[in-house]
């Protein structure tokens, strides 16, 4: 198979598979495939279909990597002020109970939301911008946020291996998990980039844990179009 | 060890390992894949994300949750829910706030009525779910497609097969009037709900029968 024409097919998988979801509706996402790369582009009212957009095509095999240029124009009847932003963002963070609502700072620009602050873990972090997808007039998140572990804990990588083994999404990858300094390296094989991301959440959730390299490597192998009939 | 020990050492090593679930107890039995979680939470937002965890797990075949939320503060009147839950429900621009309603008793939330699509279903159970001071939401909110398209049995089949998570699974789809039967097997809960998401997608769906087993390897 050239690779033209496995371009050609990924791309169609993945702007069909875009298409199916009746929340992406009434967007129209261009979708650019160069040997298992994908960029999307296009313009969405919200963020939060920016980043369904996202979720959707990292869990099509074949792409390995995605680069996202979907830009988020808020219709002017629909327009926000910053300070409405903020008090949506402050009054859910203060519901939320995985984020530490007094160590994160909010700045908003024109609908574009900055958060800096240190907590203690990663997953902090990304509950920090997760949080917000789904508020209107938001056109796009810079997470400046770092991590501050605690460095009295010893890295257990047996660990690491074990939450790695038993998650049934990772169950027909092997994956090898290497500590230094703090620093845990993951290598070997996955499916989808859906898959990558959550072999890195499950190691940062290692205690004392400062980086993940996660070099987990994609196949470029496709939906088998053999049985996947085209229109 | 025996298997039902094994799944059940599994399950608490996956809940240690989340670090959010810091300071809950929650007692864990497993028995031929059907786990049992039990113990007390304080928020029915924690109760829900532990439920995540678990059916990621390997081996979990079907769950059984009778984890209890109570708040450490004092509990908010059923008055104070119904209006948050409004207002949530408003701020969600994809759900259609007139066709939901919203019953609220012993802090527990209803959701009643019916949508065109199963994520505006969704959306709504996770706006309401994350109000401070909820004990649980029952969603029993229908969904009618207004469209009157048939059903295509084969955009169905070929949604299934472009997901990553379902690679290698055969799947099958049979569509009845407005109701479509999944079949098939596939290794987790998390496959298995994701195949009947995929399903939901359709257009002139009402009902999805998801027949689909989890077997292990």
């Amino acid at each position: 198979m050239s690779y033209s024409l496995s371009n050609q097919s990924l791309q169609y998988v993945v702007q069909e598979a875009l298409r199916w979801e009746p929340q992406l509706q009434g967007t129209q996402f261009g979708v650019i495939a160069n040997d298992g790369i994908i960029t999307l582009t296009g313009v969405t009212d919200s963020y939060y279909k920016k980043m369904e957009a996202e979720k959707i095509a990292k869990n099509i095999a074949g792409v390995r990597a995605l680069i996202e240029r979907i830009a988020v124009v808020v219709q002017d009847d629909h327009q926000i002020t910053d300070e409405e932003i903020g008090a949506k963002i402050l009054s859910i963070y203060q519901s939320s109970f995985t984020i530490p609502d007094h160590k994160i700072k909010v700045t908003i620009e024109n609908g574009w939301v900055t958060l800096e602050g240190k907590v203690h873990w990663n997953y902090q972090k990304h509950a920090a911008e997760d949080a917000l997808y789904t508020i209107q007039g938001i056109r796009g998140i810079s997470n400046l946020i770092q991590t501050q572990t605690n460095r009295d804990s010893e890295i257990k990588k047996e660990f690491i291996e074990k939450a790695l083994h038993d998650s049934a999404l990772l169950h027909d990858s092997s994956i090898e998990v290497e500590v230094n300094n703090r620093r845990v390296t993951l290598s070997g094989h996955v499916n989808t980039l859906y898959e990558k991301e959550e072999a890195e959440r499950l190691a940062w959730n290692a205690k004392g844990v400062i980086a993940v390299e996660n070099a987990l490597t994609l196949s470029t192998q496709i939906v088998n179009t053999h049985n996947y009939e085209c229109k | 060890m025996n298997a039902n020990d094994q799944l059940q050492q599994n399950i608490q090593f996956a809940l240690f390992w989340e670090p959010f679930i810091e300071n809950i107890s929650i007692g864990v039995t497993a028995q031929n894949g059907i786990v049992t979680l039990s113990g007390h939470v304080d928020s029915y937002e924690k109760k829900v994300e532990i439920e995540k965890i678990v059916k990621k797990v390997r081996g979990v075949k079907a769950l059984v949750e009778h984890l209890e939320v109570q708040h450490g503060i004092v509990a908010e009147s059923d008055e104070d829910l119904a209006i948050k839950a409004l207002g949530a429900i408003k701020m969600n621009t994809s759900i259609p706030e007139e066709d939901i309603k919203i019953v609220v008793a012993n802090g527990w939330i209803y959701l009643i009525g019916a949508v065109d699509w199963n994520y505006q279903k969704m959306a709504a159970e996770h706006a309401v779910g994350s109000i401070i001071g909820v004990k649980g939401v029952v969603n029993s909110l229908l969904i009618h497609s207004t469209t009157t398209d048939t059903i295509e049995q084969k955009a169905i089949q070929n949604a299934l097969k472009r997901s990553g998570l379902l690679r290698n699974k055969s799947i099958e789809v049979a569509v009845d009037d407005n109701v479509v039967t999944l079949t098939g097997q596939v290794d987790s809960i998390l496959q298995k709900e994701e195949a009947e998401r995929i399903t939901w997608n359709s257009p002139g769906i009402w009902r999805i029968k998801n027949q689909i087993d989890i077997i292990n390897h």
